[in-house]
């Protein structure tokens, strides 16, 4: 599950998938001089980068007292039967910063409300102190945008470190020497390190970030970054690829295998400077604020405005969203929108969206906007631009989010029919009943004929619309315990019965 | 069941059927020996065994092709109609014959019957020197399992081949949902099972009795996990569809639109002495919807008389008896709903094939396909209009413009596509005025998405040469799984 890209942009600067590079030899030389290194050791011996003065002295001592190892355990968001799952334990590198006691980190771990209940979910975060010591700490919340997650433990015993000390006025250009403080691994107990880089790159999108010119190890990322002088410029943060990037080209992934750090997503790290984390920081996102009532939802079904599309079109944009579909009773439908509509911008904000993985931005826009919000949109029609208001409102149950109910006895697992799924099935949304998602092999389900992708309609003669009548139907047999059941069931595009047998020997 | 569900493929062109031997013991001297009835049963046949070369156009990948294949075949009467399987001559473009005496004779597909896989061409008498050896046929209805059959035709292309076996099984019932999608045959009959070897090649070829009587036409074979598991349709059934196809250039079927069940699915054997058929589901505006039959009624008469299908082999029959009612007729159906008799009239309509015809737009590389009534119901689609993406070439304009198998063409630069025949003509406008950037608008439900085609032309396209057949050229030619739609939350 390694994910994570190399740090730079720059094309000269080994990759980290690369074994056999000089970084990776001159480790253990580093190491065996402690953190001592950081303090002394002219930096050629460290990278390639630049001809560094010798000694950075007491501004990097100042920085890296923020520096953190911070370990945490993964399980199952849902928890199997018999245990409480597979667990993993991860380490990462924080840094101290905001109100007294909290921690950023990256928010790579923290799966989504849309994740199944097969992700994983961190538990149990540790902050490691300078002793070998660990001080407990808590997860309070997630800026999913910039990645980034917020801990906090108690600030009495976590003295030995200080918070880093931001300031909004620090500001880095191309070619500026920086210093990268990030950890050594455990066995050489977390020992800080520090490597100097220069700023490659400066990226206005998709929000400030700069690139450094040196790969970054695993427990860089996450680090403190300090400009020459010592001052704080910001932390080594990671701008995550879309699904879609990922998915689409295998070539990508295998290219992102050799590292070790075990995030479930990919993204290239870069700097962040404080002011693009600067408002999380006094007030993060609260974790138990993320509900699926707040967020935002139009009702539309998506594709990108390629440069051809848009020239075929001659619209003057720099991307947009073509409206595939428009979902029944969605805001979207209320609004006028229609099929071909196409969204040029979002609340004042344009849509530089070409490809299927720049679909997202449009996604973050309304999610973000919250339900409720009436915000204006930048709508093309047949070579017009007008705007049109939408009032967002929550987003409904998808196939990802829905209520499931698993049958021991028949051996089948059922979810409720959401939208998405008809609209993909080609089915009409009318449709009523529970879709089988799973069969236990053997079992009486199974054995009987029914097939994952049946939508149930009846149980013994009783209407199934929706998952409740569903369950409320199985309880019944449950308690009358009968020798079999008919099922009524659509498949593909005819409705047939299947016969259930069942054996309650042993309940 | 499971391990028929894997491997019942068609052979195309290819699959044979084996031999037997006889019923013919009370016919012949019980001191003949068995061999002598096989030589006997041979010399009958053997001169009217028939092999089949045709040339199939295919739409593949995207594009339009042709690959040469061979069957069996066996001639039935002096006119040089011959029985083959729909599947050895769907879309031929060119047949050839050879026949026992190695003359290579051509021949016109006289008319096909997917639903039955059963096949009707014929030779051109003019080119054929001597008399045309005719074959036998037996009948159906009174073979024993057990008896001994022989198949014969031409597996792997080895011309007038004979093997031996037993029948099997002669109720042998292949559910349409285990048969590959598309190729589902055996509504109207259950299989002859033989263990008489069935090779790719023996499609078409006729399964004959000791006595040298054809009782069957060679058509499926188990693959993968099975050996020696043939499948005939029984000749009679055969017979009767040639007849048809000869006279009408049809089967000529009703449909009335129910999908029917076997009674065992709601209730024990004999439990409660019920009989009859259990609708399963009636499709929307069927002659059964318009009817007013609904899921969960029992069928126990069906134009005055009774019926009863308790297991699932006993579908064909019934399903035979409601085909051969005339087009058009009014039958009365006699309904047992929640405990009360109550009577429906029913006016049948035509059974329609699902198959349709194909397209190639070469210049910008794809195909297509019509959509008519069954495809409409099988991929859920609310209506005919349109055409399908049945194919894409791979590297081509269509699949640069994100075209993929499975989607629904509704118009070209804002141009309507009803239909097939207007897909053509808007298809020819544009390569004729050699138009370089194109707007193709498909549908998927109620969902569109947009693909701008920028193809450019060359002065004349070379003629394609034989292109392989080979799967990696392959370009999912039908990406319908449910999934890939982007919605905005």
């Amino acid at each position: 599950m390694m994910v994570r890209e190399i740090s730079t942009m720059t094309a000269s600067v080994a990759s980290r998938k690369c074994l056999f590079r000089p970084g990776r030899v001159l480790f253990p030389l580093a190491v065996s001089l402690g953190v001592l290194v950081a303090a002394s050791l002219p930096a050629p011996l460290l990278a390639s980068p630049p001809p560094a003065t010798p000694g950075y002295g007491s501004l990097v001592e100042e920085g890296q007292a923020s520096v953190v190892a911070v370990r945490f355990q993964l399980r199952p968001k849902e928890r199997p039967k018999g245990g409480e799952g597979q667990k993993v334990r991860r380490l990462v590198c924080g840094v101290l910063a905001g109100p007294p006691g909290q921690i950023i980190i990256s928010g790579d771990f923290f799966p989504d409300m849309d994740d199944g209940p097969d992700a994983m979910e961190p538990f149990d975060f540790r902050l490691v102190m300078p002793g070998g010591d660990e001080v407990p700490a808590e997860a309070i919340g997630v800026d999913r945008e910039l990645n980034l997650a917020f801990l906090h433990a108690s600030p009495s015993l976590i003295r030995s470190f200080r918070a880093a000390s931001f300031d909004p006025s620090v500001q880095a250009a191309v070619g500026d020497e920086v210093i990268v403080v990030g950890l050594l691994p455990e066995r050489y107990n977390f020992s800080k390190a520090v490597y100097p880089a220069r700023i490659s790159a400066v990226l206005d999108q998709p929000r400030r970030m700069y690139s450094l010119d040196i790969p970054l190890e695993d427990l860089a990322i996450g680090g403190l970054v300090l400009l020459r002088d010592g001052r704080p410029l910001g932390i080594i943060g990671e701008d995550l690829l879309s699904e879609d990037r990922i998915q689409g080209n295998a070539a990508n992934i295998l290219s992102l295998l050799g590292s070790s750090n075990q995030g479930p997503h990919i993204g290239y790290p870069f700097v962040f400077p404080f002011s693009v984390f600067s408002r999380s920081l006094t007030n993060p996102p609260r974790l138990k604020d993320e509900r699926r009532e707040t967020r935002g939802w139009l009702g539309i079904t998506m594709q990108p405005l390629s440069r051809d599309l848009a020239e075929y079109w001659s619209i003057s944009s720099r991307g947009g969203v073509i409206v595939a579909g428009v979902v029944d009773g969605s805001p979207a439908s209320a609004a006028g929108l229609s099929p071909g509509d196409v969204i040029l911008g979002v609340d004042g904000q344009e849509l530089p969206v070409r490809e299927t993985s720049d679909l997202a931005q449009m996604q973050r826009l309304i999610r973000s906007a919250g339900a409720g919000r009436a915000i204006p949109l930048s709508v093309w029609r047949e070579g017009a631009v007008r705007t049109v208001e939408v009032r967002l409102s929550s987003s409904p149950v998808t196939a990802t989010t829905a209520q499931e109910y698993e049958d021991e006895q028949f051996g089948l697992k059922a979810r409720e029919l959401t939208f998405d799924y008809l609209q993909s099935a080609n089915l009409d949304r009318s449709t009523r009943g529970v879709l089988i998602i799973g069969l236990e092999r053997a079992g009486w389900a199974q054995v009987s004929g029914l097939q994952t992708r049946d939508i149930i309609q009846k149980v013994a003669g009783e209407p199934t619309p929706d998952l409740e009548s569903f369950r409320q139907a199985m309880e019944k047999i449950e308690k009358s315990r009968p020798r079999e059941v008919m099922f009524f069931i659509l498949r593909e595009y005819q409705t047939r019965f299947v016969r259930v047998k069942a054996d309650w020997r042993g309940r | 069941m499971r391990m028929i569900r894997i491997s019942l493929r068609f052979f195309f062109f290819l699959t044979a059927v084996a031999a037997a031997s006889g019923c013919a013991a009370n016919r012949t001297s019980v001191h003949q020996s068995m061999e002598q009835m096989i030589f006997h049963a041979r010399d009958r046949v053997f001169p009217a065994l028939v092999h089949i070369e045709p040339i199939l156009e295919v739409y593949q990948s995207g594009q339009r092709g042709r690959i040469a294949v061979t069957g069996s075949g066996v001639i039935f009467s002096t006119d040089g109609y011959v029985l083959t399987n729909n599947h050895v001559v769907e879309r031929a473009e060119r047949v050839t014959c050879t026949l026992s005496d190695k003359q290579e004779v051509t021949a016109a597909v006289v008319g096909r019957d997917p639903e039955t896989d059963v096949a009707v061409i014929q030779l051109d008498v003019s080119q054929v020197r001597g008399k045309l050896p005719v074959a036998e046929l037996g009948d159906s209805s009174r073979l024993q399992i057990g008896q001994h059959v022989m198949a014969m035709g031409s597996p792997l292309g080895l011309a007038r081949s004979v093997s031996l076996g037993i029948i099997s099984s002669l109720d042998r019932y292949l559910p349409e949902d285990q048969m590959p999608a598309g190729a589902a045959t055996g509504q109207f009959n259950t299989w002859i099972q033989t263990d008489a070897a069935i090779n790719p090649g023996n499609s078409g070829g006729p399964l004959v009795d000791l006595g040298g009587r054809v009782i069957g036409i060679n058509s499926r074979a188990v693959t993968v996990f099975g050996e020696n598991v043939g499948f005939a349709i029984p000749i009679n059934l055969v017979h009767e569809t040639a007849e048809k196809i000869i006279h009408h250039g049809s089967p000529q079927r009703s449909w009335l639109g129910v999908n029917w069940q076997p009674l065992k699915v709601i209730s024990d054997g004999g439990a409660r002495g019920q009989n009859g058929i259990l609708v399963g589901g009636v499709v929307p505006n069927s002659p059964a919807e318009r009817a007013g039959l609904r899921a969960g009624d029992v069928l126990v008469s069906y134009d005055g008389r009774s019926v009863a299908v308790r297991y699932e082999e006993e579908l064909p029959p019934f399903r035979k008896m409601e085909a051969d009612t005339p087009v058009g007729k009014t039958v009365q159906l006699g309904v047992l709903r929640d405990g009360s008799s109550v009577m429906f009239s029913a006016v049948t309509v035509e059974r329609k094939s699902a198959e349709a015809e194909d397209f190639e737009c070469r210049e910008w590389g794809f195909t297509v396909r019509a959509i008519n009534d069954e495809i409409a119901r099988a991929r859920n689609l609310d209506q005919t209009t349109g055409v399908i993406v049945t194919g894409i070439k791979r590297g081509s304009f269509a699949a640069e413009g994100e075209l993929v198998g499975g989607l629904v063409i509704d118009s070209i630069d804002g141009r309507p596509i009803p239909n097939l025949d207007a897909f053509r003509q808007v298809y020819a406008s544009l390569v004729g005025e050699k138009r370089d950037r194109v707007l193709i608008v498909t549908r998927r439900g109620s969902v569109l998405h947009f693909h701008l085609l920028k193809p450019t032309y060359e002065k004349s396209s070379p003629k394609a040469m034989d292109h392989d057949q080979d799967d990696d050229q392959e370009q999912s030619d039908d990406n319908d799984g449910p999934g890939d739609f982007h919605h905005d939350g």
